[in-house]
């Protein structure tokens, strides 16, 4: 297993009168395979699990191993755990800082003591899979669109070539066309052998591109499976206050006249050909 | 997490202490930084500490918080102490060895002197202990407004603290986030030498004050849209009104000023 | 007097670029908006629909054309304050858009500016905090409220104005699910209670399944113009200007291409439900 947690347990500011527990008895374990798509709703958690994966918070309790290395251990490696697991903030196009979109790309793998012709084919490799032109690398990344600054910070993650790679709502405030290229190229790096964790508010989009979706709510993990068995539980998720997938509706409105809706179907098209065939056939039946 | 940054050291009240209109309390405190200056005599110095310790018992500040409040300028006051306890060569030689010669009036000076600073720091302290910022503020700007006739900027400078206060914890916050996002991409702060450690800043300052301008823009449309024009024609929602509380505390401060003149005149 | 809140003719925006050229934002767009009306206008980045939000309000004056706002001509300087008074506007940001460090003083900022007395200054601040469900949050600091809580108190800051007119351009962008429905919910409440005009503007396609009216941006042009129903009826032309549609138009368009056609295009995942079912019976 890459990425391994357990009985972990996180307080912010233990022992003063703001100590909050963010956290409580996680446990779970994470593969390089996967394409995992969390959910949960803002302030229940989400942020301060991610951010542990990756060593910017130590756990108050338990252990959390990434890669191999122990992160519950004061000496733990975190240049290497932040080289093998790559953290996307949410808005990471607020961090830019360099004048040109190369330099920028090049500040992480740079901080891992990459140089020279190394360097470049990383920064070079990194435009290529997000999906930037290589005429924008002396461009300054601050002239850009939204859309595409936001491409050169997570390019600015790829170029460490992290083997894990967590994404905290990358889509936010996007139109629709930015969120679809995002995806894809979220979905082009996974197939490249990445692994990769999305944080995200899209069910649609999570339960169509994740093979795995874990809730979080107040600290704990509330569900963990298959898209097909997370969102077969509409209720809970909606008394959490979390939205489920449109298909997932559907299935439940139409639970008393088609019971055999099928509850893997989250795509237009697939619902679109199950209730052809189910329509078609009361058609023939009358 | 960072939701517990407080602006100031303001510690919310409903005393009597907090109730009193800020512009009285501004123009109180000035009134006791000045007349702690005047003061020679050392029971006026303690006629005034009781009088910030009885405010501190009143507005329920900890005793414990307002010494706390003179550490910024605990050196200040040792070296100030140390300087006039060498340097005044007035009254008589107490004591001398090798090349320091102490005098009766030095000892005076570098007392008083202290005692004064304290004494400052007590009352001001106290000031931003019982008082928000906001209503600071705002208390400094009608007090500043027949200013205006010289063209002092009364109106803009305290919208420009206002403006300051409000974005303090959103930038903090920021800073935080970037920090972190930084760290992400194996940037190190805290390593390094001084010349290290300041060029490691970079990534952290450069995104803050990129977003700090268009937060800045962004805000300058806002206010415009709700019709923002200056202060010009504006009416206030918080009405300033002199109550019994405001009276009592100026009679107490009249007295105050009686005995200091006695005590300059004794 | 009309019964038009907004009405644009022919107007055209371009935006200086670094380089010294030009881009042209809004391109000779007409509008008529009608008082009362829960208009939406979707497009995506950079279609014009954010500088069309502030020509609402003579923030931007058009380079030509003219934009009239209940009755009054934004380009008239004299008229600008009564304008901005008139139509209220909502940012992105909630963070940006917030002055002061207390809730209540924040939402009295623009009745301060428009010199209203105090006493009713308070009245208004009480009631427009009860409007958006904040009035608990009166002494509140704005860094301690959530993103949704946030643009509430950012729409109360507006209705104290008492405005005709209520413009959100982009206002749930940045918003978590919970706090876009929040703000989604009270704008309508509010729309019915006080009888406003609501232009809301937004690339989230089922916030539009509820307005009365939705229009299509793109390149600084209207492209389409019609109710919920007629626009995301039209998926291909909807996908070639890279938008999306709702799930439900979506699923309707499929088996409508099969031969399965509604009477009406559900926009909303129950109306598919329910067309689902009275096919069946």
């Amino acid at each position: 297993m890459s990425i391994q947690i357990v009985n972990m347990t996180h307080t912010y500011m233990p022992g003063t009168p703001f100590e909050s527990t963010a956290l409580k008895e996680i446990n779970l374990q994470m593969d390089q395979s996967e394409f995992i798509g969390m959910i949960g709703h803002t302030g229940s958690g989400k942020s301060t699990l991610v951010q542990h994966i990756n060593g910017l918070l130590r756990p108050t309790e338990g252990k959390l191993v990434v890669y191999g290395i122990d992160l519950s251990q004061k000496n733990a490696d975190l240049k290497k755990v932040r080289s093998t697991v790559g953290l996307v903030f949410q808005y990471p196009e607020h961090q830019l800082f360099e004048e040109t979109v190369e330099a920028d790309i090049a500040f992480g793998p740079k901080n891992m003591g990459v140089t020279g012709e190394e360097l470049k084919e990383r920064v070079h490799e990194a435009m290529r899979l997000v999906g930037l032109r290589e005429d924008t690398a002396t461009r300054s990344p601050f002239e850009m669109s939204g859309g595409q600054r936001r491409r050169v910070a997570i390019a600015g993650v790829v170029a460490m070539r992290p083997q894990f790679l967590i994404l905290d709502e990358p889509t936010a405030g996007l139109d629709p066309q930015g969120r679809e290229d995002i995806l894809r190229l979220v979905q082009r790096l996974h197939s490249e052998g990445t692994g990769v964790l999305m944080v995200t508010h899209n069910m649609n989009d999570i339960a169509r591109i994740a093979d795995r979706v874990i809730v979080i709510d107040y600290g704990r993990i509330r569900f963990d499976g298959t898209p097909r068995e997370v969102f077969s539980h509409v209720d809970e998720l909606e008394e959490m206050g979390l939205d489920v997938p449109d298909a997932s509706k559907l299935r439940r409105m139409l639970k008393d006249v088609m019971p055999d809706f099928p509850d893997d179907l989250f795509d237009a098209e697939g619902v679109a050909a199950y209730l052809l065939q189910r329509m078609r056939g009361d058609r023939h039946d009358e | 997490m960072m939701n517990n940054i407080t602006v100031g050291q303001y510690l919310p009240g409903t005393s009597a202490v907090h109730r009193l209109d800020p512009r009285v309390k501004i123009l109180l405190t000035a009134f006791y930084i000045a007349a702690i200056f005047i003061a020679k005599k050392y029971w006026m110095y303690a006629v005034f500490a009781a009088y910030i310790i009885a405010a501190a018992l009143i507005a329920r500040v900890p005793l414990k918080l307002l010494l706390k409040s003179i550490r910024p300028i605990l050196f200040i006051v040792v070296f100030t102490f140390v300087m006039n306890l060498l340097l005044v060569r007035e009254g008589n030689l107490l004591w001398s060895f090798w090349k320091i010669r102490i005098y009766s009036e030095g000892i005076h000076y570098a007392v008083r002197l202290a005692l004064r600073l304290i004494l400052l720091l007590f009352g001001t302290s106290m000031l931003t202990f019982t008082t928000s910022p906001i209503a600071l503020t705002d208390a400094l700007e009608r007090l500043m407004k027949p200013l205006s006739v010289i063209k002092f900027p009364a109106h803009e400078l305290a919208m420009m603290m206002t403006i300051a206060l409000r974005f303090i914890p959103t930038l903090l916050e920021e800073a935080d986030k970037i920090m972190k996002a930084q760290k992400a991409r194996g940037a190190e702060f805290d390593t390094g030498n001084l010349f290290k450690k300041a060029k490691a800043m970079i990534p952290l300052l450069v995104p803050l004050f990129v977003n700090a301008f268009r937060r800045a823009d962004e805000l300058a449309m806002a206010m415009e849209s709700r019709c923002y024009h200056g202060g010009k024609g504006r009416t206030r929602l918080r009405v300033m009104r002199l109550t019994y509380v405001d009276a009592v505390a100026i009679g107490i401060n009249v007295l105050l000023l009686g005995l200091l003149i006695f005590s300059r005149l004794i | 007097m009309t019964d038009l809140a907004i009405e644009i003719s022919d107007i055209s925006y371009s935006y200086a670029l670094a380089d010294g050229g030009q881009r042209k934002a809004i391109d000779h767009l007409s509008l008529k908006v009608e008082k009362g009306c829960f208009l939406t206008v979707i497009g995506h980045n950079g279609s014009g629909k954010s500088t069309l939000a502030k020509m609402l309000n003579g923030l931007l004056l058009p380079d030509e054309g003219t934009v009239t706002v209940m009755g009054m001509d934004t380009s008239r300087e004299e008229m600008i304050w009564d304008i901005r008074r008139q139509a209220g506007l909502v940012f992105q940001n909630p963070d940006n858009q917030m002055v002061t460090t207390i809730v209540e003083e924040d939402v009295a900022f623009g009745p301060e500016n428009l010199g209203v007395p105090q006493p009713q200054i308070r009245e208004r601040v009480d009631r427009a905090l009860r409007s958006v469900g904040m009035e608990a949050y009166a002494q509140t600091a704005p860094h301690m409220l959530s993103g949704g809580q946030k643009q509430r108190i950012a729409i109360a800051g507006i209705l104290a104005m008492e405005p005709s007119i209520l413009i959100l351009d982009e206002a749930t962008a940045m918003l978590d699910p919970q706090g876009r429905k929040d703000i989604l919910e009270t704008v309508t409440r509010l729309k019915e209670e006080r009888q406003m005009t609501v232009i809301w503007i937004t690339h989230y396609m089922d916030e539009a399944a509820d307005a009365d009216r939705v229009v299509v941006m793109d390149h600084g042009k209207i492209v389409m113009d019609g109710t919920p129903q007629e626009i995301f009826s039209n998926v291909e032309e909807m996908e070639r200007i890279s938008l999306d549609v709702p799930m439900a138009a979506k699923i309707a368009k499929k088996l409508k291409d099969e031969g399965i056609e509604f009477s009406r295009t559900p926009v909303k995942i129950e109306e598919l439900a329910e067309k689902i079912c009275q096919f069946r019976s």
